[in-house]
């Protein structure tokens, strides 16, 4: 099972991995590439050690251990986040929020006196998602409302982080569909015109801010351009403010609309019309993937160094020895793991290790980011639908690969389902 | 032969409040009701034991009842039971007997009545008044209060005389008929008239079209008098075109207060009829909610009468008076038509003191009984009712039990003795699960802290110096939200665990189908194992203690025949032992609680009913457990078939009846204290547990354990999951054994980690000043503040400062004060509060809790 890497572009598939995981990702492969080993659960939940396994860094969808239960819970609740940051002094788009049980009419006597066009968004859950910015009119409102009565895992562009709250709620039903409890609530905004930004808060700083022309994570996006350089400084301490606001946030994506990015705050109408407690990457990568990729070795780097941990230098190539464990159907997970690293251009070998424990073996070497690419893949299903519950990956000097795809031909005969390497 | 001395004796009277099912099928529009039984034990004169039951049903407005006043005038009645006597001579020495303490009843409550009632403004005065002048013109009744609680008390004073007599209650008040006909009434509610008799016409075509049965429509005051008689007109051309039956009985077409003009729509009723296509045609208007006494009856008979009356026994004050009123009806228009009826969720005795009354009055053409089980109602056999204790559909919906002469909880509860809190009145307002986004609060008011709270779950605490710290249930600034994100997945739980040298059950997930796997690996592992779905709920599909490769291809058939039979499956190790489960702050355990199935322990005196009702009691004195009563549920039927007992047996004293085989708490398990007993090397695996995930710094570890006096490593033990956000009132109120301070640890560690500003010991009194943003005015808010302030002994005052925004200062001990602060954010029925926010004043003087205009003193703040 030998394939030649040359026939292989060294462009990773990432349009397979949904918008979701892209922090969870980047911190991933910044961590292969400071030459950390890495221990990967299910949802994102990453552990990244240094080579002598002395020290830990962990994080959930990239965001790092620091970030509390309790400031993502707000971060996720519209509500109390917006109470927070009005307190605070930080100026937000008035808004209200109501359920779709009896809160409807309510929510258009509000959007009436607040003055159309107006944004819709769930009141809790995951930011930046499922947002309908310019609702014009009563039609639309209802359509967003209507969107918004399907339950959450029913909607194409729902997701939800692995602290999310839980719902116990009993759904509703309508007409004989299934709809989310009565209780449900969604938020109602006045809507801000203006540039749309994106900032990046990691330990109090400011990282990186992004014009976006869209709303981030919807189909509208289109696009967007780095305006680090050109920001003006209350903006950007505007965004540390509001971060501030809401203790116990390492990272946060802060999105702030202006007339104009290079003018004082004070001197223009602004809000803050989202803080999520998730780096929202996307963004970024909306510029260039080196952007989204800088940044999350920013975060890595930033976590490291409130841990006390030193990183290793950036390297372009790593070899790992990669460990998976419960994995359902465990031949096909390691033909499509193979499958998977021969189109990436990767070198090494899988096998089968233990049929009982469904735990396979591996060694691959290549650029961290298709390494990182597969190992969440595999995570989360996305490798024809195979599985795993852990993957860990251990750094081995350059070279092992050959070494190991050569020789494990001598394996008992059970043990080799997939092996390649260079020819 | 000679009666003389035949008489019986109360000799315990006890009233019970139970929320009515909400009919069987779940489906039920039939909203649950809180109805109140009545149980009398007396003695007769050759010292037989009597029993006699009666089932109030408090409706509002409907018989005159108001919420917590209502029960607390049947406490005030049943109190005076104890020591009463009935003549038993005759059925007429009997009746009088029970008619005169029901008189006295009636009394008392008129004057109960008027007392709640008096002037407490100029706006009620004025009410007042206009009260009176309407009863003087007609147009309201002075009718009598409560009448939906006096029925069950009468009941219960009927039942013990007919038992007495060994009659049943319908010979006792004279019986009249044999065998009565049921039906039910259509309901059409429309404001418009020719929607409702659409309504009439849809529902007739669907049971298959005309037929010679009277239709019967109840439009339950739906409609104006204009619209009531062109719906009167309508329906008289429906039927003459035979779209409806030739007789339709149409109850209630006007509100209460238009009752006046019913006699006038029964002419329109006759003049419709007699012009319709067909001959026949008969139109009966039925007066029933606007009838509830003799005076409103006799008014309507005067202004020339209806063709029809419905009597519901609970809306007219009792049995007795609803057959005075019939009879009463019959006399002076003999071809009146009669129903009988309840009022809406009506429990056994209920319905049975109905039928009892249906045997007992000289006409009845319907009884309306709730169910249409069977066509025909035959004379009860007695004795009494022909009802026992309802304990099939009440034993697990008990809120409320009082006995006079009183009894203690407490001792009452063979077996060990369990804890009783004095909190659990503070906590009740804030619902089944209030302790667990409240009790964090109230340690951090205790230290001093100011808060604001968004909800019942959230609050945020500060010293006013460093940053807030965020609270939503237990979801705090102490445990990382990547420490949430693990512990919420078993399997990466397990491993987790396992690479960290924790002991955990063996397991591992397989894809769907995949059995020939599965057994192997049960195999390598050994049995017994657990199969159960990947992403399970509730337990569905899940079986346990499977010895041998037999049985666990049974368990995949059960798996596969579940709702979850499509996932993929888990098969682990299975560990035998107890459940416990055990609190670990920092890096240190701090609670730990035994979690037992629920069970009763008998005394060799009382039925397993009697000791569920008595146990359930016990658990509403605790904060944690008042709302998780022992369930009479499919499990606890089980349990009991398989031990050969009913709900009706007495076990032997000492003998423990399981009545689940579940140790969830929620479904009606123990809690038993265990942390001074808890071996050392226990505690070393929790906190090894705890610290194998990142950041997490509170956690309820879910253990499974042979002994926990034992060391770990000589006995079968596993972990099976970390809670990050664990409920904190179940160690922090067990129901036996010692309670420990989890709140208050928890809030320790929280200003020890981020250096607060705050007090070394815990306040044992509260001076607070609130302030309530939302919709706060036009509700009602400050008279439910000073209701709940006065029940709760807290001091102070409260004022509305603008349309949505309420201050008030509460001073009293640190339990009931803070917990009517966290109340502040739910408010009355319809308020919205948005946030409370509670900041610590120097006590100022204040007696008694008042509503104020402006702020009666200058407030410090301090802190």
């Amino acid at each position: 099972m030998s394939v030649d890497s040359v026939e292989s572009t060294s462009e990773t598939p990432l349009g397979r991995l949904t918008p979701d995981v892209r922090d969870g990702f980047e911190v991933h492969q910044a961590a292969l590439r400071r030459g950390m080993n890495v221990l990967l659960f299910p949802r994102q939940v990453m552990m990244a050690s240094t080579p002598d396994g002395d020290r830990e860094l962990t994080f959930i969808h990239g965001i790092p251990q620091s970030s509390t239960l309790g400031a993502v819970t707000y971060a996720q609740d519209k509500r109390m986040r917006r109470a927070l940051l009005e307190r605070a002094g930080i100026p937000v788009p008035k808004g209200a929020t109501f359920s779709v049980g009896r809160g409807v009419n309510d929510a258009k006597s509000f959007a009436r006196r607040t003055g159309y066009p107006v944004v819709v968004k769930p009141a809790m859950g995951d930011n930046a998602i499922e947002t309908f910015a310019g609702v014009h009119d009563e039609d639309q409102l209802d359509a967003a409302i209507d969107y918004l009565r399907t339950p959450p895992a029913e909607r194409a562009t729902f997701s939800r982080a692995a602290y999310a709250l839980t719902e116990l709620r009993e759904p509703g039903e309508e007409d004989g569909r299934v709809v989310v409890p009565p209780g449900y609530r969604f938020l109602i905004e006045e809507h801000v015109p203006g540039e749309y930004l994106r900032f990046l808060v990691v330990r109090g700083l400011v990282r990186s801010v992004v014009h976006c022309f869209g709303q981030p994570g919807s189909a509208a996006v289109r696009g967007a351009r780095d305006i680090s350089a050109d920001v003006h400084p209350t903006l950007q301490q505007l965004a540390i403010d509001a971060t501030r606001a809401l203790p116990g946030l390492s990272v946060a994506a802060v999105d702030m609309v202006v007339a104009d990015h290079q003018r004082p705050a004070a001197e223009q109408r602004l809000a803050i019309v989202e803080l999520s407690e998730r780096p929202g990457l996307v963004a970024q990568a909306a510029v260039s993937e080196q952007l989204s990729q800088q940044m999350g070795d920013v975060i890595l780097n930033l976590h490291a160094e409130e841990t006390g941990v030193g990183l290793g230098d950036v390297r372009d190539e790593v070899c790992v020895e990669i460990h998976a464990e419960a994995i359902p159907d465990l031949d096909g997970a390691v033909e499509a793991v193979a499958a998977a690293a021969r189109s990436l251009g990767l070198t090494g070998m899988a096998k089968v290790t233990d049929r009982i424990e469904g735990v396979a073996d591996g060694v691959l070497q290549g650029a961290p980011h298709d390494i990182a690419w597969l190992a969440e893949a595999l995570l989360d299903g996305k490798l024809d639908g195979h599985r795993a519950m852990l993957v860990e990956a251990r750094q081995r000097p350059l070279g092992e690969a050959h070494q190991a795809a050569g020789g494990s031909a001598g394996e008992p005969a059970e043990a080799t389902a997939a092996e390649h390497g260079k020819a | 032969m000679d009666h003389t001395g035949r008489a019986l004796t109360v000799i315990r009277a006890h009233a019970i409040a139970y929320r009515t099912p909400n009919g069987g099928n779940g489906q039920s529009k039939q909203p649950v009701r809180g109805n109140y039984l009545v149980k009398l034990e007396a003695t007769a004169a050759d010292g037989a034991a009597l029993i006699g039951l009666g089932e109030a049903q408090p409706r509002g407005g409907e018989t005159g009842d108001r919420g917590s006043a209502s029960w607390d005038f049947l406490l005030a009645c049943v109190s005076t039971l104890e020591n009463r006597t009935i003549d038993l001579a005759d059925r007429n020495a009997a009746l009088t007997s029970v008619r005169s303490i029901v008189e006295e009843l009636h009394a008392r409550a008129s004057a109960t009545g008027a007392e709640l009632s008096r002037p407490t403004s100029l706006r009620s005065t004025v009410r007042g008044w206009a009260k009176q002048l309407a009863g003087r013109s007609g147009r309201i009744d002075d009718v009598m209060p409560f009448r939906g609680t006096l029925f069950g008390i009468e009941t219960a004073l009927l039942d013990v005389a007919a038992r007495g007599l060994e009659v049943s209650v319908a010979e006792l008040l004279g019986i009249h008929g044999e065998k009565v006909a049921t039906s039910s009434p259509l309901v059409a509610m429309s404001a418009r008239a020719e929607n409702n008799v659409a309504t009439l016409e849809e529902a007739v075509a669907e049971h298959g079209g005309v037929d010679e049965r009277p239709l019967w429509v109840d439009l339950r005051g739906s409609m104006t008098p204009p619209a009531a008689s062109e719906f009167i007109r309508l329906v008289a051309d429906a039927a003459g075109d035979r779209r409806l039956p030739r007789r339709i009985i149409v109850e209630q077409p006007v509100r209460n207060r238009n009752r006046h003009l019913l006699a006038g729509l029964q002419k329109k009723a006759d003049a419709a009829a007699a012009s319709a296509n067909l001959p026949g045609v008969e139109i009966q208007v039925m007066a029933g909610a606007s009838v509830s006494s003799r005076q409103g009856l006799d008014r309507l008979l005067g202004r020339g009468g209806v063709g029809a009356l419905n009597v519901r026994p609970a809306a007219v004050g009792g049995l007795m008076a609803a057959a005075d009123i019939v009879e009463a009806a019959v006399t002076a228009q003999p071809g009146i038509r009669v129903h009988l009826s309840q009022v809406d969720a009506a429990g056994e005795v209920a319905s049975a003191a109905l039928h009892n009354l249906a045997m007992a009055v000289s006409r009845v053409d319907y009884l309306f009984t709730g169910d249409d089980a069977a066509e025909y109602i035959t004379a009860p056999t007695g004795p009494g009712l022909g009802a026992g204790m309802p304990y099939e559909t009440m034993v697990d919906r008990i809120t409320e039990y009082e006995t006079f002469p009183p009894r203690n909880a407490q001792e009452a509860v063979p077996g060990r003795t369990p804890n009783v809190y004095s909190e659990v009145p503070f906590l009740q307002p804030l619902g089944p699960n209030g302790t667990k986004g409240h009790l964090l609060e109230r340690e951090a008011l205790a230290l001093g802290l100011s808060t604001i709270r968004f909800s019942k779950g959230a609050f945020v605490a500060t010293d006013n110096v460093h940053d807030p710290l965020v609270f939503k249930w237990s979801r705090s600034p102490l445990s990382s939200a990547v420490s949430l994100a693990l512990c919420t997945h078993k399997e990466a739980t397990r491993m987790r665990l396992r690479r960290a040298g924790v002991p955990v059950p063996r397991g591992r997930t397989f894809t769907n189908g995949d059995y020939g796997a599965a057994r192997a690996f049960a195999e390598r592992i050994g049995y017994p194992v657990v199969v159960k779905p990947a992403m399970g709920v509730r337990g569905i599909g899940v079986v346990a203690n499977i010895q041998d490769e037999r049985e666990l291809d049974l368990a995949f058939r059960q798996l596969e025949d579940s709702k979850l039979g499509s996932q993929d499956f888990i098969v682990e190790k299975h560990v035998t032992g107890r459940d416990y489960r055990i609190v670990v702050i920092g890096d240190e355990v701090i609670a730990a609680i035994l979690r037992e199935p629920a069970s009763v322990v008998g005394d060799g005196q009382h039925s397993v009913a009697e000791l569920l009702v008595r146990k359930n009691l016990v658990r509403r004195l605790n904060p944690h457990l008042w709302g998780r009563p022992i369930k009479y549920d499919d499990a606890a039927r089980y349990q009991l078939e398989r031990a050969g007992l009913t709900l009706n047996s007495v076990p032997a004293a000492g003998q423990q009846v399981m009545l689940s085989n579940s140790c969830s708490l929620s479904q009606g398990g123990d809690s038993i204290d265990v942390l001074d007993e808890l071996h050392p090397s226990i505690k070393d695996a929790c906190v090894q547990a705890v610290k194998a995930v990142p950041g997490l710094a509170f956690c309820g570890v879910d253990f499974l354990l042979e002994d926990h006096t034992q060391p770990i490593g000589e006995q079968q033990a596993g972990i099976c999951e970390l809670n990050a956000h664990a409920a904190i009132g179940n160690c922090e109120y067990p129901l036996y054994g010692t309670p420990r301070e989890v709140a208050r640890t928890f809030i320790h560690e929280c200003v020890d980690r981020y250096k607060l500003v705050a007090s070394d010991t815990r306040a044992e009194n509260l001076a607070l000043r609130l302030t309530i943003k939302g919709k706060v005015t036009g509700v009602g808010y400050r008279g439910w503040m000073r209701k709940r302030a006065e029940g709760f002994g807290v001091t102070g005052w409260v004022r509305n400062v603008n349309a949505r925004t309420v201050e008030a200062v509460l001073v009293g001990p640190t339990a009931a004060t803070s917990a009517l602060a966290a109340a502040c954010v739910l408010g009355p029925k319809n308020a919205l509060p948005t946030s409370v926010s509670t900041v610590h004043i120097a006590p100022p003087d204040v007696t008694g809790f008042a509503i104020v205009d402006r702020a009666p003193q200058e407030l410090t703040h301090v802190g």
